[in-house]
């Protein structure tokens, strides 16, 4: 108090006050327009695809052909709202395009076994792994993670000659077994499992709870975040695979959805926005579902980490 | 249940609800089609056609236009006999009418001479221009040429092949001063040349003069001799000599003068002799003394002939002597008569001829030595401005070749410099090529037109000789009928077809007289697709106009009839769709000119081959079928249409006959229930 009984002090004292306050604000500022730009970068494809999905086939080829087709030259143009909107390309999507609907329903049919039986299968390892001790533990965790880093292309020949082994090249269960055991919700899940208290595990033991018991009203409860987030990133992951089913599908009556834009010719720009738009939709979709619980997922596994 | 979770589930069940509709739908959109395999089968062609009947054979009598029909004897339908009258002209109208076509024939016989006599050619303006385009060639040759030199040059300096072109100026600079060197010494050679010859010229005359000379010591060494003294005598002798060109010669003239001096002392003696002897004779008194007389006649001839030479041999000297005499006397009084006496010396020394040809000869020398002297003049002064150029021709290379070994050498002026010459003679040669373009046009113009003009002359001499033909064939018609008193008669048996001249009245150009000789044709004229099915031979139903009745009737004959279509700028072109279809008519009732209609339906042979028509597609690429081929997409096992090209042979309205190397076995799309194109899905009615 000495200090600010000098009135020259005071008023330096405020001045440097006042100016911390304006770097602070305008640090803020900063922030906020990077933000609002990255925004505007997520946002400006997605816009895109809505809008492009309404363009009209003959404004789209225009629009679009310089990129699109060999002999067209100039630049290609984008249009901010389409001059005459149509729903045409839905209405013929839905309607006259039934093979676009094979294929989402192979997507199905091949995504939805691949997340339930990753939910049964990595849970459980992910709970052991977390919970038990045993020989080996440390260096099989070891091999989970050396796997969860290899690409795709790397483990492509072996998961080749194990299927055709199996006899099940050229089927559904080609692309949803390998995907069964993968690694990452594993790993995903342990970090979770980790982090529950031995002492409430403890409790339930001394209240009698078998393993079995503990594991479920105990462990998947508590670990529903993990859970959740890891199932969620390998739905997205599998609905957008491309290089499993080109490698262990002969048969395109069971290619998945995400197959089917490479199709898509010049002459069906219109469609092939809006198959874009529909393939884009459940994704979305299981996003918003379990939005919460990747939030949460993501962020304590940051901190976690 | 959470919303979220709802709107995911509801947006299954549409994707679900919109999946099972498009199946639906792809169901009804996809074409429904028969497929069917070849078939052998026959082809139908119809022939349709409509015609008139004619005589087959006809005789055309003549009809002589501009004569009055005194009288017709026969009708149109009759028939007639070899010989019967048929109509009558009238005479007097003949006889007027031969007047003026003899007349006319020899009108146009002078016609066709004049033209035969029409302009020729003048060879001339041909040699002129083939030399005009030999010059305009040779010149464009030339520039070519020095192009290519100026190319290579720029070649080789585009190129900034320092080394080359630093190669190339030694071998330049080499050159040229050899060709330096080789200049100075033909210089030499030359000037050496030159010298000589005004050497020996200057030779020549001091020749003269020391000849000249000679006279001078002589007459100053005899003028400074006392007089009869023996050194002035030396002179005289050697002044004589020089008279006689050498001492010899003038020592021979001396014993010449002596000997005749010894004739003249020995004729002397003779005639003191003879004269002594006649005065004997005389004392004597002899009778005949005319011998005496005749010898002292005959001893003064010789005397006198002796005496004669003497003199004539002494003149020249004699002459010396006194010139010699006057002139010292000249001399010593040095009187202006000098220099006239001593030319007159001179001549009498040397005589007139040969002193004046001394003197010529002098002159001409002089004359030599002086051209001679300008010529080595201007011979120096080329030969130094020669030298100059190649001196400095060897300076410029040498400067330009110690810029290349500085690395000072600028390309840039050459290039220039070659740019600015390529130009010029690139704009010259164009110039050069535009001409002779012009006289190749002018010069085909002119052939074309020669063509023209010859192809015009020979076409009218043609026609010329043509309208001379016809006319005389006319007269001859005429003259005929005159003989036959104006009667026209059958030449043959037959019916009378035509006879459109009236009695009392004039017969024209379009008036017909003609005879039937035997039976009739039906012309009938068909579309030419259609004709391709008929062929000669063929039996043929036909009906006459408002008759049901059926004529069989065989095909003599088909031919493509031309006809002239106009295009609408009054040229015409030539048109072939229809054909002239010709039958050789059964005994019958017929009226020429009468109408006949044909139907006829041709039947082929049995192809094995054969397609419905509507199963035949065709585009740019030809004929093509619709085949169907499995196709593994999406929904599965697909048929889709694929385009089969095949050769088409022969079809009719309803079939199409395909090459036989067609595989039978292959079904092929017969009918369906939309329009497919090739690359469409379809499902196989079953």
């Amino acid at each position: 108090m000495k200090a600010f009984g000098n009135t020259k002090a005071k008023k330096k004292w405020r001045k440097r006050k006042y100016n911390r306050g304006v770097m602070r604000r305008i640090s803020v500022l900063i922030q906020k327009l990077m933000l609002f730009f990255s925004v505007i970068m997520i946002l400006v494809p997605i816009f895109m695809l809505l809008t492009g999905s309404l363009l009209g086939k003959h404004e789209a080829e225009s629009l679009l052909s310089p990129v699109l087709s060999k002999k067209a030259t100039g630049f290609a143009q984008w249009q901010l709202f389409p001059l005459y909107p149509t729903m045409a390309g839905y209405v013929e999507l839905l309607l006259d395009t039934p093979e676009f609907f094979i294929m989402f329903f192979n997507s199905v049919k091949e995504v939805f076994p691949i997340v339930g039986f990753q939910f049964l299968i990595a849970t459980t390892s992910a709970w052991a792994f977390a919970r038990f001790q045993f020989h080996g533990k440390r260096i099989l965790f070891g091999l989970y993670l050396l796997l969860m880093i290899l690409p795709f292309q790397v483990t492509m020949v072996p998961n080749y000659l194990v299927l055709d082994k199996l006899k099940l090249m050229n089927t559904q269960w080609s692309l949803i077994l390998p995907a069964i055991f993968s690694t990452f919700p594993v790993f995903l899940m342990t970090r979770f499992f980790k982090a529950i208290p031995q002492t409430l595990i403890d409790a339930g033991r001394i209240d009698g709870a078998g393993e079995w018991r503990i594991f479920f009203f105990i462990g998947i409860p508590l670990g529903m975040p993990g859970i959740s987030s890891a199932l969620l990133l390998s739905f997205f992951e599998y609905w957008n695979m491309i290089e499993q089913p080109l490698v262990f599908l002969k048969d395109v009556s069971k290619y998945p959805v995400s197959l089917y834009l490479p199709n898509i010719t010049t002459e069906q720009i219109g469609l092939s926005l809006s198959a874009s738009v529909l393939i884009m939709a459940p994704s979305i979709f299981a996003f918003f579902w379990g939005q919460e619980y990747l939030e949460q997922g993501v962020g304590d596994s940051a901190m976690k980490g | 249940m959470d919303k979220r979770k709802q709107w995911f589930f509801l947006f299954l069940v549409v994707m679900a609800v919109c999946g099972m509709a498009s199946r639906v739908l792809a169901s009804f959109t996809t074409p429904l089609v028969v497929m069917g395999n070849v078939q052998s089968k026959k082809l139908q062609y119809e022939v349709t056609g409509e015609g008139r009947i004619e005589a087959s054979v006809k005789e055309y009598l003549p009809c002589l236009a501009g004569i009055r029909i005194e009288r017709i004897y026969k009708r149109a339908g009759q028939k007639v006999k070899k010989g019967d009258i048929i109509l009558k002209y009238r005479l007097e109208e003949i006889e007027k009418q031969i007047v003026i076509l003899k007349k006319e024939l020899k009108q146009q016989e002078i016609a066709m001479e004049q033209e035969e006599v029409g302009g020729k050619e003048n060879p001339e303006d041909q040699i002129i221009d083939t030399i005009s385009l030999d010059s305009a060639k040779r010149s464009i040759q030339q520039l070519n040429k020095q192009l290519k030199q100026l190319e290579k040059e720029e070649q080789l300096l585009l190129a900034n092949h320092t080394e080359a072109l630093l190669k190339e100026k030694k071998k330049e600079y080499n050159t040229a001063s050899y060709a330096l060197e080789q200049e100075k010494l033909n210089q030499k050679e030359i000037l050496v040349k030159q010298e000589e010859e005004i050497q020996d010229a200057e030779e020549a005359m001091e020749e003269q003069r020391e000849w000249e000379q000679e006279l001078k010591t002589l007459v100053a060494g005899y003028l400074a001799s006392e007089n009869q003294n023996t050194e002035r005598q030396t002179y005289i002798k050697q002044i004589y000599a020089l008279g006689y060109g050498t001492e010899k010669e003038w020592e021979a003239h001396e014993k010449e003068i002596q000997s005749a001096n010894v004739v003249s002392i020995q004729a002397q003696n003779a005639l003191q002799m003879a004269q002594n002897a006649y005065k004997n004779a005389v004392i004597k008194e002899e009778t005949d003394v005319s011998s005496y007389e005749m010898a002292v006649v005959n001893a003064q001839n010789e005397v006198q002939q002796a005496m004669a030479k003497l003199i004539e041999l002494q003149e020249k000297e004699n002459e010396i002597q006194n010139k010699l005499k006057k002139y010292e006397e000249a001399a010593k009084k040095d009187s202006a008569e000098q220099t006239m006496l001593y030319e007159q010396l001179k001549i009498a020394i040397y005589g007139k001829e040969e002193l004046e040809g001394r003197q010529k000869e002098r002159e001409k020398t002089m004359t030599v030595i002086k051209r001679l002297k300008e010529e080595k003049e201007r011979a120096n002064q080329k030969a130094n401005l020669v030298m100059e150029e190649k001196e400095k021709t060897v300076d410029e290379i040498e400067t330009i070749i110690k810029q290349l070994e500085n690395g000072t050498y600028s390309f840039q002026d050459v290039k220039e410099e070659i740019k600015n010459k390529k130009d010029s003679l690139k704009k010259e040669r164009e110039a050069k090529k535009l001409e002779y373009r012009q006289l190749q046009a002018e010069q085909k113009k002119k052939e074309y037109e020669k063509e023209k003009t010859k192809k015009g002359e020979r076409l009218k001499k043609e026609s010329m000789k043509l309208d001379y033909q016809e006319k005389k064939a006319e007269l001859k018609e005429y003259e005929d009928i005159k003989k036959a008193n104006g009667y026209v008669r059958a030449s043959q048996n037959g019916t009378i077809t035509a006879i459109t001249v009236e009695e009392g009245r004039k017969a024209s150009e379009d008036d017909t007289i003609s005879i039937g000789l035997q039976g009739f044709t039906a012309i009938i004229m068909v579309d030419e697709e259609r004709a391709d099915y008929l062929k000669v031979g063929d039996v043929v139903e036909l009906s006459k106009k408002g008759e049901t009745k059926k004529i069989s009737a065989e095909i003599s004959s088909i031919q493509y009839a031309v006809e002239m279509e106009n295009q609408g700028d009054g040229s015409e072109n030539q048109k072939t769709e229809q054909v002239e279809v010709r039958f050789l008519m059964p005994k019958g009732d017929y009226i020429e000119g009468q109408s006949i209609f044909m139907d006829y339906i041709k039947e082929t042979k049995a192809f094995d081959t054969c397609i419905p028509l509507q199963a035949l597609h065709q585009d740019d690429k030809g004929y093509f079928v619709l085949i169907l081929q499995e196709r593994q997409t999406v929904l599965g096992t697909e048929q889709e249409a694929v385009r089969l090209g095949v050769q088409v042979i022969e079809k009719d309205e309803n079939t199409a006959v395909l090459d036989s190397s067609f595989d039978v076995t292959t079904p092929i799309l017969v009918s369906s229930t939309k329009m497919v194109k090739e690359g469409d899905r379809v499902r196989v009615e079953e």
